[in-house]
């Protein structure tokens, strides 16, 4: 089930290769075909998936490379679902969103397809060697969407995007490495491992393979000061690009500290838990305070990203069961959020050829419906109730505040400066006069509207109802905070 | 005297006669006869290899030894030789040279170092050393009328003989304390000599042996030779020295100092993991400042040959492993790497990364192969070489070296930069104007697609390999 979930896209891309590449119509019906099979497979999985059972489910096993005891081992819990199903969605809404590609179409579906099936990978591998096999895998695709089809500094951001992971994924693999020898040489899948590390790893050992598996994963959540990356490969991105980029990418370093460095070196998380608070309020701080300054659209709200992932840090951090709920929260929510946004930030530069907040303006009177949506997003990225971005956060805070109390007041500060900059956003795009070459602009067209509204009723349904959500991670959370030792 | 034991190196070296004679009688037109002979004589050569006892007999009056190991290089070897062939035919008619010659040239070259592979004793080991090295020289400078590959030719000769003639020094210098030229026997007696009135010799020798074999891999610092005898050989010879005469050089390191100063392990190690880490970060970082592919490709190989020598250094029979399964995942990379090349360089470009401008839209298959190449150097998934580095940084990790293993680590971040620039220029640069199709002959196409298959086996399910190269490492370390 797993696999065919997995190989799908991967199919779809063996498929477009083989077609000619003027059929840009049919190359486009295959790609969102294929990236279609992993979302129905997923409903049927929600439906037969026990949510109260610990532990992993729909598991493949089988050896990979017996040589270095590599499994092929597939299996998702609570946590995998969820982050399979944000994937999956965002992959069908970055294909319908890529529909309007004109140049080398094949070859940008061949490249969007294969990542798919890497990210899908990313989320239910559940061997250590295979988790970073398919984490390598989105690399190269995700150079080559950015470099070919980006914007005017798409090389340079591109480069810097892969070196950037590049190297905390071999860093990675050398701490991965290390735990295998460590614990005997016998296996690399994550749920043995965890009963192994306690015992035949000490303590200092630990603290040096957490902090090598934490860096890794933070550039690529991104943390402050490992975000430099971000701003450039989200503002160079075309826009379905940038939408899978905010959305799934960034939470593959949330997932990847909860599924790995969590799990694996408890007392070492446990030791540095505080330091992964402040950083995480810092990150929370500095990309509100960035975001505030910016005057690309696009800019904005890629600080935006890191300001948000700052919290999944702090929820980390705390490591009670409601804080972990809240970090998984935050992340599925900004994978909405973020993607409206990116998806906004698209729809008016389309129309206007400018990111120029101050050249924006007004746009309530050309575009009522865009500016609308646009101001949902914005309202969602600020944390209002009612909206998804609004539970996470309160489940983030509510439980820091029970541990790190200064921490809690510092983000909440950030809050306050996260509203701030939305604010100045909707006040800059969509309220004020009118600029005259804005008079008459198209309207916001179906296709946009496919790619948003499944967005906004997400955002709107997980915040009202935001039981859906954690019913489905509270297991997995539990779970996590158990092997941290009852939080 | 029994020489059924070396019946494939016969076969070869006999199939390079027969060319040297029927090339005369041969006209032009029909070279490529001559070119299914070779292939052929590879074949042959390989099939008997296999049919070889491999049980670690010695023959030759303990010349040589038929191990696993034997086995293992016979046979990487004359792949490797069969590639530069396959590739190779078009590149050197299209410039009138005689393809008689060359092929016979490729076939003795090959014989040398399949005489190394099997080689039981410092003595044969040497000779075919220098068989090896003789033909590369003429090789190297076999466009006669150009320059550079004089160029090339004259430097490789005069630092190769410098080698070999240290490297000489260095063995006599052991056969004076030890008495024998036999590689199992100098360990023991080497350890013994150590305590004894003349001690002191025996680090003049491991020093003159160790600095000679990084003449031969190109380790830095002692790599200065490499990048103008690379750059300026034919194309198809540059590939072929990136592989064999690199790989060639790791045989005589892991004979000589692996198995034959083993006993002195603990002195090596730690010199052989500076030289690795030093070639590597030296290799990579000045790879990123050409502009020429061959000359860039030539820092690589001194980069790569820094990861390999790190797998040599840790001294335990997994860093040998993982060092031979690496060599794998290098021949087939490097080969498929200047497959693409020689089919640009056929018509003379493709040797300036320039020249590489919009060949993903000019000729997507040409293109995705390289990019497939590039990746497998880099180490990213699906290619041979992320399992080669796993392979490696898990030796490294395991011999108690983790400081190397983070250098492999961040030397692959650093080998992006330069990698991926012939990927941008291939996809993101636009097609130049009056850039013409580039057509392969079909033996040309067999050696890229079974490089391109040999990468991308090694990269889904390498557990064969992995087990291979376990059992041809078995017997290095004692």
């Amino acid at each position: 089930m797993l696999t065919i979930l997995l190989f799908a896209p991967a199919l779809g891309a063996l498929i477009v290769g083989l077609l000619p590449g003027a059929a840009k119509r049919t190359i486009g019906a295959v790609a969102v075909a294929a990236l279609g099979v992993p979302v129905l497979l997923l409903l049927r999985l929600l439906a037969t998936f026990h949510y109260g059972v610990r532990g992993l489910q729909a598991v493949e096993r089988v050896p990979w490379i017996p040589a270095w005891h590599v499994q092929y081992f597939l299996g998702i819990d609570g946590l995998s679902l969820v982050m399979l199903l944000l994937a999956a969605v965002i992959g069908v809404i970055a294909a319908v969103a890529s529909l309007g590609i004109e140049t080398r179409v094949k070859e940008y579906f061949i490249w969007l397809l294969v990542m798919q099936t890497g990210i899908l990978g990313v989320f239910c591998a559940q061997d250590l060697i295979l988790f970073i096999f398919f984490f390598d895998i989105v690399l190269v695709p995700m150079y080559f969407l950015i470099a070919i089809w980006g914007g005017p500094r798409r090389e340079y951001a591109a480069l810097k995007f892969l070196i950037y992971t590049f190297t905390g994924s071999v860093l990675m693999l050398v701490a991965f490495l290390a735990i295998y020898f460590l614990t005997g040489g016998q296996t690399f899948a994550i749920p043995d491992l965890a009963t192994l590390i306690p015992r035949d790893i000490g303590h200092a050992g630990q603290l040096v393979l957490f902090a090598v598996i934490f860096v890794g994963f933070a550039i690529k959540l991104p943390m402050v000061p490992l975000h430099t990356w971000l701003p450039d490969a989200h503002v160079e991105a075309p826009t379905p690009i940038s939408v899978i980029l905010a959305a799934v990418l960034l939470k593959i370093g949330g997932y990847g500290l909860l599924r790995i460095a969590e799990p694996l070196l408890p007392q070492a998380a446990h030791t540095f838990a505080l330091a992964i608070g402040v950083l995480g309020v810092i990150s929370v701080i500095y990309a509100a305070l960035a975001a505030m300054s910016q005057h690309d659209f696009k800019k904005l709200v890629a600080y935006s990203s890191v300001s948000h992932m700052g919290f999944v840090l702090l929820g980390i951090a705390v490591a009670t069961p409601l804080s972990i709920d809240g970090a998984i929260f935050v992340m599925v929510s900004h994978g909405l959020i973020s993607a409206m946004l990116f998806l906004m930030v698209g729809v008016f530069y389309d129309r206007t050829h400018t990111r120029e907040l101050s050249r924006l303006g007004g746009m309530y009177q050309t575009l009522p419906l865009a500016g609308t949506i646009l101001a949902f997003a914005a309202l969602g990225n600020l944390g209002l109730p009612a909206l998804s971005g609004f539970v996470g956060e309160f489940f983030t805070l509510a439980a820091v505040f029970g541990t790190f109390r200064l921490l809690a007041i510092w983000a909440v500060v950030g809050l306050v400066l996260i509203a701030a900059y939305n604010l100045i956003l909707m006040q800059r795009v969509v309220m004020g006069p009118l600029r005259p070459e804005w008079q008459q602009l198209p309207q916001v067209s179906v296709r946009e509207l496919v790619t948003l509204v499944p967005l906004m009723c997400g955002i709107l349904v997980l915040g009202v109802v935001p039981a859906v959500l954690v019913n489905v991670i509270n297991t997995p959370a539990a779970q996590i905070v158990a092997r941290l030792g009852g939080g | 005297m029994n020489f059924a034991a070396v019946w494939p190196e016969i076969i070869l070296a006999g199939v390079g006669l027969l060319l040297v004679l029927l090339d005369p009688f041969i006209p032009a037109a029909r070279q490529r006869a001559l070119g299914a002979l070779c292939v052929a004589g590879m074949v042959a050569a390989g099939v008997a290899s296999w049919l070889e006892p491999r049980g670690g007999g010695v023959a030759l009056a303990g010349m040589v030894v038929l191990d696993p190991f034997s086995l293992f290089f016979r046979l990487v070897f004359l792949v490797a030789g069969l590639l530069v062939a396959l590739f190779s035919f078009d590149f050197i008619q299209e410039r009138g040279k005689d393809l008689g010659e060359f092929l016979a040239l490729l076939c003795f070259a090959t014989t040398g170092a399949m005489v190394m592979a099997i080689s039981w004793d410092v003595v044969s080991l040497y000779v075919g050393l220098e068989l090896l090295s003789i033909s590369s020289y003429i090789l190297a400078a076999f466009l006669r009328d150009e320059p550079r590959s004089h160029e090339a030719g004259l430097k490789y000769l005069l630092n190769g003989a410098l080698a070999s003639a240290v490297l000489l020094f260095g063995l006599s210098l052991a056969y004076g304390l030890t008495g024998t030229t036999a590689i199992p026997d100098l360990s023991v007696n080497l350890a013994a000599a150590l305590s004894q009135q003349y001690g002191g010799i025996v680090w003049v020798s491991l020093g003159m042996i160790l600095a000679a074999l990084a003449f031969k891999i190109a380790a830095a610092p002692f790599h200065l030779w490499a990048p103008d005898a690379y750059e300026g050989a034919p194309t198809p010879v540059t590939g072929y020295l990136m592989v064999v005469a690199e790989t060639a050089g790791f045989v005589a390191l892991l004979r000589l100092v692996s198995t034959g100063m083993g006993s002195l392990a603990v002195h090596w190690s730690l010199w052989l993991a500076i030289l690795g880490v030093v070639s590597m970060t030296v290799g990579n970082v000045t790879a990123l400042w050409q502009r020429n592919l061959k000359r860039m490709l030539a820092y690589s190989s001194i980069a790569q040959g820094g990861y390999i020598l790190a797998g040599v250094a840790v001294a335990t029979q997994g860093g040998v492993a993982s060092t031979l399964f690496y060599l794998i995942t290098y021949l087939f990379t490097t080969l498929g790497c200047f497959a693409v090349i020689v089919a640009l360089s056929v018509r003379g470009e493709g040797e300036r990364i320039v020249d590489y401008a919009g060949l993903g839209q000019r000729q997507p298959w040409l293109a995705g192969l390289l990019t497939l190449f590039l990746a497998s150097y880099v180490g990213i998934p699906v290619t041979a070489g992320f399992m080669g580095k796993l392979g490696l940084i898990g030796a490294a990790v395991h011999g108690q070296m983790a400081w190397v293993a983070v250098a492999i680590a961040v030397n692959s971040a650093i080998s992006i930069g330069y990698y991926w620039s012939v990927a941008r220029t291939m996809w993101v640069d636009p097609v130049p104007a009056g850039a013409g199709r580039i057509l392969q002959s079909p033996a040309a196409v067999i050696s890229l697609a079974l490089s391109a298959i040999g990468v991308v086996l090694l990269g889904i399910v390498p557990q064969v390999f992995f087990q291979v190269s376990a059992w041809a490492s078995a017997g290095v370390i004692r």
